[in-house]
């Protein structure tokens, strides 16, 4: 349920979804994820007008600072990571009475009792009604024990929504495998319900895959060929130039099957291949997403080695630099069998879906940065053309651009000019850039007001975590009891591996040149 | 236009060069002066990029009837490592009678299938036959009712328009968004809700100088109307002059009179006739008064925003307020297509704040 506060001047207005004056409490407010996401975010939304007033946050973290301190240290944040930055220095000002900061540790009871102390003390000077969210900006390992104590100390009520309301958002990853994910679910249940859960991904603020539901479900043309009958395969490619960035320590215990796949990967295909939710709202569009995983076909045994290849870059060249290969990043063992790159291939077994295949590769230390759904789309019959050059009867595709140079691209064929029938590929662009001239926010300020509000729309729930983890573990397992490949099997600033591009290439098709 | 194309497109031109397809932008200019006038104005501006421009400059006083033209394409990068964005503009002059016939000249320009937005600056000359017949080619009317020269009387021509088959934009409503905005966050949350309900006053705060009564005075009347039309507000006095100095209007809710009170103050000749402040006192039954406010600063690009209740929460912020240039304004109504409800209803209200009998849609 999403609730819409009936203030009489609200109606009829744009911006309609405008949030109650709450407290955001961030555990673990002096990581990386408060300085670069968090708080430059926060801060964009007061840029914008969108903050409620009182909106209050407390950063709560291990480190012993006081409220300056931590104010000093998002300014800095700010300045670097905003996209209003330089900071506005009278709206950092007033924004900046809103911070304070708790120095806690996060298995001592007391601690959250003074929070508890704190968060009343503000309610009634800012007028925050008593409504919170709770941030885990903190290590997955201690979620379940942030939660306990939360409840203990008596700071999470029964509301989802209405007076005092609670809300707890968690960062992926959710879990290591589905066993650990349904732990940790049913940790997190034993306090708060399912409906004060926010996990975030924060792919579902990008506005570009927000419009895929737009984009499919709003368009005429589009939804009556988007099936098996007219499309050939789908290709997910989400391509980083970037290595591991000195996250060493967790990307070795992820990989890129943890990190990309079970998260964002399954999320753009399951917003491509779900069926039209009965409603635009948290459930109904969830539910849909949910049926869609539910008919991924599980890998097992031979079918993983068949269908799933891994790769990890070594040295090479991106961008005209050198840069170390994996087992060469700082954190990271000199025999790591850690995958930077996966591909698969995972065929939906549904009427809409059976028989067309959806290839999804990822990988860091790619070429270049891109993410993209393409869309091929089953070829013409040709014996019109017969006597063409073959290679020029490439089959329609539908290119949507996640990022960078977010719209959406339809290659179709046409007749070169002349006397002959020359038959050319061209392009019908779309660019988010040349036709709307606003700034497209970013995805944690679009999530961030979500919370505020209560809309979980963007959020992925309980069920969608295990279904994804369902489709993901099989293949850990399989991996975990077969010998690694010999890694390292691709150069940095490569497409990946040879194994990648036979993956697609044995079944007649090739990947993309993106 | 072909061949103006081929020119852009080719390789040692601009490489990569995009054709926008978006809408046509008509623009009634009148006079050659200030057809160039708001080229200046618009050429790189941050604007949406209309897929063709097209020009009126309506020479009634030349001998002979003729139209005159001049196109040219063109382009501008939008981001960094983008492809520059490309769209046509066309310059329309109608000599001598043509001038009173220029949708003739339009209609064949028109790229097809593409919304066509026609500006009128300044008031329009509504019911003239020219004006009619522009609308007759346009989706959406574009106006700025802040350089109306009679604020009422425009207004109640828009109330009437609204009826019609275009939507209506107004600069003017879209220059007070962000206040709207501001005002609007006051009442967020249910604590805060009885407050709007109980508003007892609206006070005005204006820039003095050059024509700043006339631009006060379509202000003053968009926004009491915007608040008037969701709270159920009904004149009892009427706003039939310009507004000058302490003006006074007052309307009724239920039993209790509500003052709206404008003042002016000197805050450069660039603020005359824009808002730079607005106070709102609320005293729902049973609850303690309560004062609201917003006030520009001295930077004029911020306002800070005070929100005081007796006995209880006293909470003030700095909000960016940015004075938007016509041609931001602009960029941002091209965006906004159809009819927007709300500004309809404001538009009614605000006529009969204004002493003018029009029909209201309900």
């Amino acid at each position: 349920m999403v609730t819409t506060v009936q203030n009489p001047l609200r109606e009829g207005m744009t911006v309609q979804r405008t949030p109650e004056p709450s407290i955001m409490v961030i555990m673990g407010a002096t990581g990386d994820l408060t300085h670069r996401k968090l708080m430059p975010s926060l801060y964009n939304l007061a840029v914008e007008h969108l903050l409620p007033n009182g909106f209050s946050v407390v950063g709560f973290s291990r480190q012993d600072k006081d409220h300056e301190d931590w104010r000093s240290d998002m300014r800095q944040a700010v300045d670097k990571y905003s996209r209003y930055a330089p900071v506005q220095p009278s709206v950092w000002d007033s924004f900046a009475q809103g911070l304070f900061f708790k120095q806690a540790d996060f298995a001592d009871e007391n601690c959250y009792l003074q929070l508890k102390e704190m968060l009343d003390k503000l309610d009634k000077e800012r007028g925050t009604n008593g409504n919170r969210i709770f941030y885990l900006a903190t290590p997955p390992t201690v979620f379940p024990l942030i939660a306990e104590m939360l409840g203990k100390a008596g700071l999470v009520t029964d509301q989802a929504f209405g007076h005092g309301w609670t809300r707890l958002v968690i960062e992926k990853p959710f879990g290591r495998d589905l066993e650990s994910a349904q732990k940790l679910n049913r940790e997190l249940l034993s306090v708060f319900h399912e409906d004060q859960i926010y996990r975030i991904d924060h792919y579902l603020g990008k506005e570009t895959v927000q419009n895929i539901l737009v984009f499919r479900f709003a368009n005429g043309l589009f939804e009556p060929i988007w099936n098996r009958n007219y499309i050939d395969n789908v290709q997910i490619t989400a391509a980083e130039d970037i290595g591991i960035d000195r996250r060493g320590g967790y990307y070795e215990t992820a990989g890129a099957l943890r990190d990309m796949v079970q998260s964002h990967m399954l999320q753009l295909l399951t917003l491509t291949a779900m069926e039209a939710p009965v409603a635009l709202d948290p459930n109904a569009v969830r539910d849909e997403k949910v049926k869609a995983l539910r008919a991924v076909r599980r890998l097992r045994g031979q079918h993983v080695l068949q269908d799933v290849v891994r790769g990890q870059y070594g040295p090479g060249w991106v961008g005209g630099q050198h840069v170390e290969g994996y087992r060469a990043e700082e954190g990271v063992a000199p025999d790591s069998a850690t995958e930077t790159y996966v591909a698969l291939k995972l065929e939906i077994d549904n009427w809409r879906w059976a028989g067309t295949p959806f290839y999804l590769r990822t990988g860091k230390r790619m070429p270049k940065r891109l993410t993209e759904i393409a869309i091929t789309f089953k070829q013409a019959p040709l014996a019109l053309f017969k006597d063409l050059d073959p290679d020029s009867m490439t089959p329609n595709v539908l290119a949507m651009r996640i990022q960078p140079n977010e719209g959406i691209s339809l290659k179709i064929v046409a007749k070169v000019p002349g006397q002959g029938y020359d038959i050319q590929p061209v392009y019908m662009d779309f660019l988010y850039g040349s036709s709307f001239a606003r700034q497209v926010p970013e995805a944690y300020e679009r999530l961030l007001l979500d919370v505020m509000i209560g809309d979980s729309t963007l959020f992925t729930r309980r069920d969608e975590v295990e279904q994804a983890w369902e489709i993901v573990t099989p293949i850990l397992d399989e991996w975990s009891h077969t010998p690694a490949p010999d890694f390292p099997n691709y150069a940095a600033g490569t497409w990946g591996p040879d194994c990648g591009q036979e993956l697609i290439e044995r079944d007649g098709r090739t990947w993309r040149v993106v | 236009m072909v061949d103006l194309w081929k020119e852009v497109t080719a390789e040692t031109a601009l490489p990569g060069a995009v054709r926008t397809s978006i809408l046509n932008l008509v623009i009634y200019a009148g006079s050659a002066e200030r057809a160039e006038r708001l080229k200046k104005e618009l050429a790189g501006q941050p604007r949406r990029h209309g897929s063709r421009t097209i020009l009126l400059i309506a020479d009634r006083d030349r001998p002979g009837s003729s139209v005159d033209a001049a196109s040219s394409v063109r382009c501008s990068a939008s981001q960094p490592d983008s492809p520059p964005l490309c769209y046509e503009e066309i310059t329309i002059t109608g000599v001598g009678k043509v001038a009173d016939h220029l949708a003739s000249v339009v209609v064949p320009l028109l790229v097809a299938e593409l919304p066509t937005f026609l500006w009128w600056p300044g008031q329009p000359p509504f019911g003239h036959r020219l004006f009619n017949q522009m609308l007759g080619v346009a989706d959406q009317l574009l106006i700025d009712s802040s350089h109306f020269d009679s604020p009422g009387d425009g207004l109640a021509h828009l109330a009437r328009l609204c009826r019609a088959r275009q939507g209506v934009n107004d600069l003017n409503w879209g220059r007070l968004a962000p206040w709207r905005e501001v005002i609007a966050q006051f009442f967020d949350g249910a604590a805060w809700q009885p407050y709007a309900y109980g508003l007892r006053s609206l006070h005005l705060i204006f820039g003095s100088g050059t024509n700043s009564a006339r631009r006060a005075t379509a202000t003053t009347l968009l926004l009491a109307g915007w608040i008037g039309s969701r709270l159920g507000w009904t004149p009892e006095t009427t706003l039939d002059s310009l507004v000058s100095g302490a003006s006074t209007l007052t309307v009724e809710r239920g039993d209790r009179a509500i003052d709206v009170t404008t003042e002016f103050q000197d805050a450069g000749e660039k603020m005359a006739g824009l808002l730079i402040g607005v106070e709102l006192v609320s005293q729902p039954k049973g609850l303690a008064p309560a004062r609201f406010a917003v006030k520009r600063l001295e930077d004029m690009e911020h306002a800070c925003s005070t929100m005081n209740v007796h006995d209880g929460v006293q909470l003030q912020r700095v909000v960016p307020l940015h004075i938007e240039t016509d041609a931001e304004l602009l960029s941002q109504e091209l965006e906004q297509s159809g009819h927007d409800t709300l500004y309809e209803s404001v538009v009614g209200v605000a006529s009969q704040l204004a002493g003018r009998e029009v029909w209201v849609p309900s």
